[in-house]
């Protein structure tokens, strides 16, 4: 683009500084940045109760299991609407991404009101069939957690489908590897995880003396951390694809498909790990 | 955090957003987005507090017998209380804005909010008391 005038002012960008992530989410897609920000601000009242109460689940605070899943919330909702962000306006508004946004909200706010509960009742969210109730509720929060899943591999097909130039090609395939690699290795990953009685295998069956902030066994197999990189692939694989393509780095595509044959290797490296007993990086705190 | 550490805490930041409302000279209106503020965070104190002490609490809501059984919890009684001055706290905020939306001098204003932060309810009702004479009385306030 050649200027117009010598006398042109250079455009100052408007969003700098630390709000300005927030703001690009907002301005990407504002009803999913609302969304990640409730669950951001919803931390506030669990935080203070993780404080105050001394009730645990697998000898560990009541609260923490809300706490996790809204910081997972924030950054899942975050992702979506980032990802619309990088697509024309039009494909938000569209009957899918419309869709897409309404039901990601809505499956956010049902597992955020059973986690919420559990905690408030005191009794396990995950594996409890203690009650009816209960054991119905843990089954209804399956079948909403893989539509959440369902809801990053639908947007991944519709960035999929965008025609060539659209978007960098290297961004997209890292997106579209992402969605897909979220969903199906999740799948399986927690498939597995909630067909059993724990995530434990081997090991003591507690997370008090678990890794710092996520609780993973530090003495035997946890099949959370498979779970974990698995749906994490949603933010790592595009990640990896922005870091490229502001690097400007040749071949970038064929990076991305390299990256992501290592992240599935790497997922099934801690999967066939926690069944075999043995915990992740066992000397970390 | 003790219960008495947290009503020391909360009683605090209350008084703090009583004497914003009060001191700050009407033309202000930022007093009101500050006080609201601290009631958020007040208001997730409580939020808390229910989510911790509500399954564990006796008692009830049907008679009075039964709300003195609820509140022989320390816990709720804590959250009890934090309801107060969350609730008082933006009734106090409402008076402030109100007032200076019907023209109420700042001088009726700052005994009700006196009134409301000591006595709740009482506080409200003699704003409301100031306000009903106010609006049939000027012809300016809508």
């Amino acid at each position: 683009m050649t200027a117009t005038s010598s006398t042109a002012r250079q455009a100052v960008p408007a969003n700098t500084g630390l709000l300005s992530f927030p703001r690009a989410l907002h301005d990407a897609q504002p009803h999913l940045a609302a969304g990640a920000l409730l669950s951001l601000l919803a931390l506030v009242p669990v935080l203070i109760a993780l404080s105050i109460d001394t009730r645990t689940v697998n000898d560990i605070d009541v609260w923490i299991k809300p706490a996790k899943f809204l910081v997972s919330f924030v950054v899942y909702l975050g992702t979506l609407a980032w990802v619309f962000g990088q697509l024309p306006r039009a494909v938000q508004e569209s009957r899918s991404g419309r869709a897409i946004i309404r039901i990601a909200l809505g499956a956010c706010l049902l597992e955020s009101l059973w986690l919420i509960g559990a905690a408030v009742a005191g009794v396990p969210a995950h594996f409890n069939r203690i009650s009816l109730f209960w054991s119905a509720a843990y089954s209804a929060a399956g079948v909403v957690a893989v539509t959440m899943l369902a809801m990053i591999l639908w947007q991944g097909l519709l960035v999929a489908r965008q025609p060539r130039g659209a978007i960098a090609p290297a961004l997209k395939a890292a997106i579209v590897l992402g969605a897909v690699i979220a969903f199906a290795a999740t799948l399986v990953t927690a498939g597995y995880l909630s067909s059993g009685t724990g995530h434990w295998v081997g090991g003591t069956r507690s997370d008090a003396a678990g890794l710092s902030l996520l609780g993973w066994s530090r003495d035997g197999g946890d099949l959370r951390v498979a779970h974990f990189l698995a749906l994490h692939a949603q933010q790592a694989l595009p990640l990896l694809g922005v870091l490229l393509v502001a690097l400007r780095r040749p071949q970038a595509t064929t990076a991305v498909w390299l990256g992501a044959a290592v992240y599935v290797a790497l997922i099934a490296f801690t999967f066939v790990q926690a069944l075999s007993d043995a915990p992740f990086l066992p000397w970390l705190g | 955090m003790s219960h008495e550490q947290l009503f020391s805490l909360a009683g605090s930041a209350a008084m703090a957003g009583w004497l914003l409302l009060a001191l700050v000279p009407p033309r202000f209106g930022w007093p009101q987005g500050a006080a609201t503020g601290i009631a958020l965070l007040i208001a997730s104190l409580y939020a808390a507090l229910i989510g911790v002490y509500w399954t564990r609490g006796e008692g009830g809501f049907g008679s009075l017998a039964d709300v003195a059984r609820l509140f022989e919890s320390r816990g709720l009684l804590l959250a009890g209380w934090v309801h107060y001055l969350a609730f008082d706290l933006l009734v106090g905020v409402w008076i402030r804005g109100e007032a200076a939306r019907i023209g109420l001098p700042h001088a009726w204003v700052v005994p009700c909010l006196l009134l409301t932060f000591l006595f709740g309810p009482v506080g409200w009702l003699v704003f409301m008391a100031l306000r009903l004479f106010r609006l049939r009385t000027s012809p300016v306030a809508a």
